[in-house]
């Protein structure tokens, strides 16, 4: 094989970034000023890659409270003329869409740039929401990119487009995207070089009697938009001039797309459309091919919102168009539902054009099953040393001890997985951020039908200033009768450990701490601060005083530091490690059911095989001390890590 | 018609898997393939599944997922996360390459699940697969005195056993320009120590 990979050797300027990593490049080569977001998989990683470059690049970099108000905040840059960029997941699309859809009707002086990242087949997320319909809600640009370095140059375009028009932006990617990595050749990065000025003569308002005139505006904007995009280089077609079989893809999808015709070496038949920006669609790009297709196949994540748009042109142009026939998630064709990949589209490609599928055909079924038959579950834990753990035992056992069919609602974040048995499988609601909490207000009312099965609600700290506090509010303005557990680990665990209000100012990058438990008090909740690791029967003890008590809104703050975070971050320069008397130890026989092996779900705790006995793995560890506080025998101490051996 | 060598690195978190995808892709990027990496991990910090997807030919981009029954390598810090990806993935031409310390999920830990028979494990991956060469990967590390550098000793026998189409010399160029100066020569090192594991089966 000749030149190609010669000339690439010597081209040094190409760099492997995570899509992630790409769009944060993307928009600092965009000339943006202001960087935010809120916290969430898979879109973490391009606020936290900016960090990096703040001081460098002189770009203000900070996390929000939650999506609405780092929207709110970033559109205030463009308000001034700056550029500004917001990032979250699929979820904050729904948290900040209220701003989003009527900043869309003013003519911003700089840019605005929205950057969700969507998880298909969810890895991290409690639904599969296509964020692509928030783009037609609000009327704005919808870029989709396919590789990072599409992502990358995607995201300087979005944002010159952005200015060019006075128009908010929407680039959307999915975890696959953000995630993989792939080469990228970066540019120079944009110095702002625009006056930061806010004309009080063109004031930013969406007033009811402005509102037909400015949607009438933003429809005229759309439509000049579109005529750009019909000739937009992200747009790109690859196959026979006529192709008969025409596949229209878009995102991470056209590359699965690319590979599966190639794997079915059908590259001379089949004609592959990729189509970057998304919305507002170019028709006339999609006429032009659909008047030599008679077979249409559509790629894409997650509903089928290409495939509608399309159909649309379809139908609207039938009188200059064959008869065409189409493929895709509206006839079962491609699955309308989970994450999309090379294997799917060969399946689907293969039926339609009935070629037999050549690729390798993987393990026999045979061998497969009795794989299978090995395969045990790799289950999801809390780590070693999770203060979660001592909280979600002492909500166990207090439930437990009140014996009334009470149970926990919750939410999404590290202790979700209070919902499985690392958690006791303890949180019997699980929604979105807050939901417990709202979730909460209800239960408390239910008392007047009748129900008197105690309800309790659970909230990272984080998440308590995200989406809790209207809910906490409420609960005290309607003087309901309600109990909320704050899991405060100080940290954003989940997404990657991130700051926000609750961290402590001795750690490490924290900010000013806004306290939950002056905050709760300020509102009017009975509050209390417990740390459910030092003191588990403290802990327990609360929740049953709040349950019986009865009265008011209760607001117990559960407050450890993350462990894990802990040790990256914040080593304890004296740690301690369990160490468990194998004579005390009565094992199975007992009676105590194995607390500290099969009960808490410890890593650092294992059964040895021969004794039957339990014994501590002294490198992971943490010291917590909470084995030590279930042990009916007290055969479990904790000693210096360093005595450990002796 | 296969169009990219499919590599898929499994271990499980806290392992080094990201790091050593990272670096092997660096390295294929320096010897002028196009590559595409992809990080397979679920809800957990620590403990969980990991694999991630790497993927390198001539002239075109790739998705970052390897199609299920088409790996090409599979180098795993850990024998039932080799078994569980060789399962979905692998085909009878997969080269295998497996550290033989196991790693108990926490099902098994407390006792709820037994961990599968090892030899059992190792038969059934040799049925499935062109080739396993079974190191001792954890030993090695925790000889050199820090079981962190797991990562770069397997690299080390997984560049020795394979026909990857990468130059060893670039994955060390990789180590030094990704790793902080002072933990580069001890990884350059024990990528040696991986190199000669190899040759020792």
């Amino acid at each position: 094989m000749p030149d190609v990979r010669e000339t690439k050797k010597r081209d040094s300027s190409r760099v492997l970034m995570m899509g992630n990593e790409a769009i944060a490049q993307g928009v600092l080569e965009g000339g943006i000023a202001y960087a935010t977001g809120y916290p969430g998989n898979p879109s973490s990683e391009i606020v936290e890659t900016l960090f990096k470059y703040k001081r460098s690049h002189n770009v203000c970099v900070e996390w929000a409270v939650n999506e609405i108000v780092a929207l709110e905040a970033a559109a205030a840059f463009s308000f001034a003329g700056q550029r500004a960029v917001v990032t979250m997941k699929q979820n904050g699309m729904n948290v900040c869409a209220d701003f989003l859809t009527t900043v869309c009707l003013n003519k911003l002086p700089g840019a605005l740039l929205v950057v969700v990242c969507d998880d298909p087949g969810p890895l991290t997320s409690s639904n599969e929401e296509d964020s692509r319909h928030f783009a037609k809600i609000a009327q704005i640009p919808l870029f989709e990119p396919s590789t990072p370095q599409e992502a990358k140059d995607m995201a300087v375009a979005a944002l010159n487009l952005s200015q060019k028009y006075g128009v908010p932006c929407l680039l959307r990617a999915v975890s696959r995207l953000s995630h993989g990595r792939g080469p990228v050749v970066t540019g120079p990065v944009k110095k702002n070089a625009t006056p930061v000025y806010f004309d009080i003569d063109k004031p930013m308002v969406a007033l009811p009697f402005l509102v037909t005139q400015n949607h009438s505006r933003l429809l005229g904007v759309m439509q000049a938009v579109c005529a750009d995009f019909e000739t937009d280089e992200f747009n790109t077609y690859s196959g026979p001039e006529d192709a008969t079989t025409l596949v229209i893809a878009s995102g991470q999808s056209a590359v699965y797309a690319d590979e599966a015709i190639h794997v079915l070496n059908a590259e001379n038949t089949v004609g592959l459309l990729k189509i970057g920006t998304v919305f507002p669609l170019p028709s006339q790009l999609i006429i032009k091919h659909l008047a030599h297709a008679k077979d249409v196949v559509f790629a894409e994540e997650v509903d089928p919102f290409l495939e509608e748009a399309v159909k649309v042109v379809y139908a609207e142009n039938q009188f200059v168009l064959n008869t065409t026939r189409f493929f895709g998630k509206r006839n079962g064709w491609v699955p309308g539902v989970g994450e999309m990949n090379t294997t799917i589209l060969v399946k689907t490609f293969s039926r339609l054009l009935g070629k037999k599928v050549a690729v390798e055909s993987g393990i026999p079924e045979k061998l497969k099953s009795q794989a299978q038959a090995m395969l045990i579950p790799r289950e999801l834990s809390f780590c070693q040393g999770c203060p979660h753990r001592a909280s979600f035992f002492a909500i166990k056992t207090a439930l437990k001890l009140d014996d009334r069919q009470g149970f926990l609602v919750g939410d999404i974040g590290c202790y979700g997985l209070g919902a499985g048995a690392t958690g006791f499988e303890q949180i019997k609601a699980l929604h979105c951020m807050g939901s417990g909490m709202g979730n909460l207000n209800g239960f408390s009312r239910l008392a007047a039908l009748g129900f008197d099965q105690p309800v309790l609600a659970a909230a990272g700290d984080s998440t308590f200033f995200h989406a809790g506090l209207p809910a906490l509010v409420n609960a005290v303005h309607h003087k309901m009768n309600a109990v909320f557990i704050i899991l405060d680990n100080s940290v954003t665990a989940m997404t990657g450990f991130q700051i926000n209000p609750s961290t402590p100012d001795n750690f490490p990058g924290a900010e000013q701490t806004v306290s939950i438990e002056k905050t709760a008090e300020g509102i009017g909740a009975i509050t209390s601060v417990i740390d459910p690791v030092a003191d588990l029967q403290k802990a327990i003890d609360a929740i049953l005083k709040a349950l019986r008590l009865e009265k008011g809104v209760h607001v117990i703050v559960f407050r450890h530091p993350c462990a894990t975070y802990a040790i990256k971050k914040m080593p304890n320069p004296e740690p301690s490690v369990a160490s468990i008397d194998s004579k005390k130890c009565l094992a199975k026989t007992c009676g105590c059911n194995q607390f500290c092996s099969r009960i808490l779900n410890c890593p650092a705790i294992s059964v040895d095989a021969a004794s039957g006995k339990p014994c501590v793995e002294a490198q992971l560890c943490t010291g917590c001390g909470l084995c030590v506080q279930v042990c009916p025998q007290s055969a479990i101490r904790l000693k210096k890590a360093g005595d450990f051996e002796k | 018609m296969k169009q990219s060598i499919n590599t898929i690195i499994t271990g499980v978190g806290g392992q080094g898997n990201v790091l050593a995808a990272k670096l092997l892709a660096a390295a294929a990027l320096a010897d002028g393939w196009e590559v595409s990496v992809g990080d397979v991990y679920g809800l957990s910090q620590r403990g969980g599944s990991v694999a991630s997807h790497i993927r390198w030919n001539r002239d075109r981009m790739m998705p970052p997922l390897v199609p299920e029954g088409d790996l090409d390598f599979l180098l795993a810090f850990e024998p039932l996360e080799a078994l569980r990806i060789m399962t979905q993935y692998g085909n009878k031409h997969t080269v295998v390459v497996v550290n033989d310390h196991p790693v108990n999920p926490v099902g098994v830990q407390a006792g709820r699940f037994l961990y599968p028979d090892v030899e059992a494990l190792y038969r059934l991956l040799e049925k499935m697969s062109k080739k396993v060469w079974w190191v001792s990967g954890t030993d090695t590390a925790k000889s050199l005195g820090n079981i962190q550098f797991l990562n770069t000793i397997m690299l080390g026998t997984f560049f020795a056993t394979g026909q990857l189409g990468i130059r060893a010399e670039l994955f060390e160029d990789a180590i030094r320009q990704t790793v902080p100066a002072r933990y580069a020569l001890p990884n350059i090192a024990a990528f040696s120590r991986g190199k000669a594991l190899c040759s020792r089966q």
